[in-house]
């Protein structure tokens, strides 16, 4: 390539500031150069007139170069970004008025724990967005191994029935991120393709099926991990297979799990039975009938409400807020979460792209099985409002989000095409 | 006859989509077919069009891939998406209003 066209190259990529993109512009604008050159000189005219003709054609590299400039820019998707804000603003507010509402009789530092969580979540998301998220992506085979190896360790110490798991919660969105990247260019022509599949998805189920208090951790992370496989675009008869195999071991765990006198009364009870095990359903109902469209206000702290603070934390907030609240709280989850998934379209990097996938089913598998238990429609199973229940939990949703506003971020100023040697 | 810049810019991206509508193309391609279309009418300075494909290719209306051509030089093709198209629906139906209505206008001086 002549020195003149270097040296023309060099001038657009000088303006636009992300480095990353700029092999990839010389690479195009060079070919279309070297294009014109040789139309210019097939016509019989001299190399390095045609080199000036075709310069000229082009018009004024600086000028190309801040346009250029002006697309590759990091973007932040504020949708996303505010509704987060909202549900943090929120969670904190319920927490504040829950401590309020008990009066002498709160845990001390109640509402301080929450708000420090979430400061922490917050830190963690806008450390998480200046990180380059590929970076993460030849670690997933090691975080998939150390997580199943914690949950193993987990389920291992704690092996009586009922008690609960801690930190096995966490399980599933580390998952979610592992598998994200694992299955992101995943070759389904490779011998056994098949067999390695079903094992990623086999071996963590087994292991959450195994352990009464692990189930809603299996049936998330069954969910994410589905999603994750089925974006990977297996063939048809490979997904056909996948898809028998998957359903014949959810209808034995469903007929085994029937078939567990504990866990048919936990079930059927949970749904029916208003003093027993659908106690806390049944006041979360009763609570829901009595907000009214405005609420009572933040002065009560609704002792008799279960959960208040954590599963049922929707309740306690349309008891105070009204359903108009109610209906809007639910608005906003419903654009989280369609924001979420137009983001995954709009990133062109295909890891990028998995893994805001992987959140938003994370995401919308805890708010609607959160929202249907409220109301009735799911037993209540432990499964708290992202963001806004108490806990630590909530940070460790925020920085999922963070990881996702750092994908958005750079989905302009990253090479994403595959360059050809 | 050469064409105000200004005129030029607004249509430039009904241009690409129209081209793309059709097939994929590069870049160098999709400048000569315009230009061979329009009998040479449409000549812009040939950056300018790199930057609207990026920009197309930033709001999902279109993506590139690289592949490489017979001649071993390597090409950076662009192809529409769905959205592309319904965007590209969008803007023809903008663009018949304003032809019609600019024909209308100038249709009463008498230019015939």
């Amino acid at each position: 390539m002549s020195k003149q066209i270097q040296t023309y190259l060099d001038t657009v990529c000088q303006q636009v500031k992300y480095r990353e993109v700029h092999d990839e512009i010389r690479r195009e604008l060079g070919s279309h150069l070297e294009d014109a050159v040789e139309k210019y000189t097939s016509s019989g005219m001299a190399e390095a007139d045609a080199v000036n003709a075709a310069l000229t054609d082009m018009g004024d590299p600086a000028l190309v170069g801040q346009q250029l400039n002006k697309t590759h820019q990091p973007r932040t998707e504020w949708g996303l970004l505010i509704a987060t804000l909202l549900f943090v603003v929120l969670g904190c507010w319920a927490m504040y008025a829950i401590e309020v509402g008990m009066g002498s009789g709160a845990r001390p530092g109640f509402f301080i724990h929450k708000l420090l969580w979430s400061f922490a979540g917050l830190a963690a998301a806008a450390a998480l967005i200046f990180v380059d998220y590929r970076r993460l992506r030849r670690y997933s085979p090691l975080l998939y191994a150390v997580t199943l190896g914690g949950a193993a360790l987990l389920a291992a110490t704690v092996p009586s029935l009922n008690s609960s798991l801690w930190g096995i919660s966490y399980t599933p969105i580390l998952f979610a991120v592992a598998l994200a990247g694992i299955f992101t260019d995943w070759d389904w022509d490779r011998p056994h393709a098949v067999p390695k599949a079903m094992g990623l998805f086999a071996a963590p189920l087994l292991l959450y099926l195994a352990h009464p208090a692990a189930f809603m951790e299996g049936l998330e992370f069954a969910a994410v991990a589905a999603i994750l496989v089925w974006r990977s675009r297996p063939h048809r008869q490979q997904a056909a297979a996948m898809a028998g195999a998957g359903l014949t071991v959810a209808g034995i765990a469903a007929f085994r799990l029937w078939n567990t006198p504990h866990m048919r009364y936990h079930l059927i009870g949970a749904l029916t039975d208003p003093t027993g095990e659908g106690y806390m359903t049944h006041q979360s109902l009763l609570t829901l009938q009595q907000a009214g469209w405005w609420g009572h206000g933040l002065a009560e702290g609704l002792p008799a409400l279960p959960g208040r603070d954590s599963e049922l934390v929707f309740t306690f907030l349309v008891h105070s807020l009204g359903w108009v609240a109610g209906a809007a709280i639910c608005c906003l989850i419903l654009f989280f979460l369609r924001r979420l998934i137009s983001a995954s379209r709009t990133v062109r990097d295909p890891y990028g792209a998995s893994l805001i996938v992987a959140a938003a089913a994370i995401f919308a598998f805890r708010f609607a099985w959160n929202l249907l238990m409220t109301v009735g429609l799911l037993p209540i199973a432990g499964v708290d409002l992202p963001f806004i229940s108490y806990g630590k939990q909530g940070a460790v949703q925020l920085a999922l989000v963070g990881l996702v506003l750092g994908i958005f971020r750079r989905k302009e100023i990253i090479r994403t095409a595959a360059l050809p040697q | 006859m050469r064409i105000d810049k200004e005129l030029l810019k607004g249509s430039t991206v009904i241009l690409i989509l129209t081209m793309l509508d059709r097939r994929p193309m590069y870049g160098y391609e999709m400048l000569s077919e315009i230009e061979q279309a329009s009998e040479g009418v449409f000549q812009f300075k040939e950056g300018t069009l790199y930057p609207i494909l990026h920009a197309l290719e930033a709001n999902g209306y279109v993506e590139s891939y690289w592949e490489r051509t017979e001649t071993a030089r390597q090409r950076k093709y662009y192809r529409i998406t769905d959205n592309g198209r319904r965007q590209l629906a969008a803007k023809r139906t903008e663009w018949v209003t304003f032809r019609s209505a600019v024909d209308q206008v100038i249709g009463e001086g008498g230019v015939s």
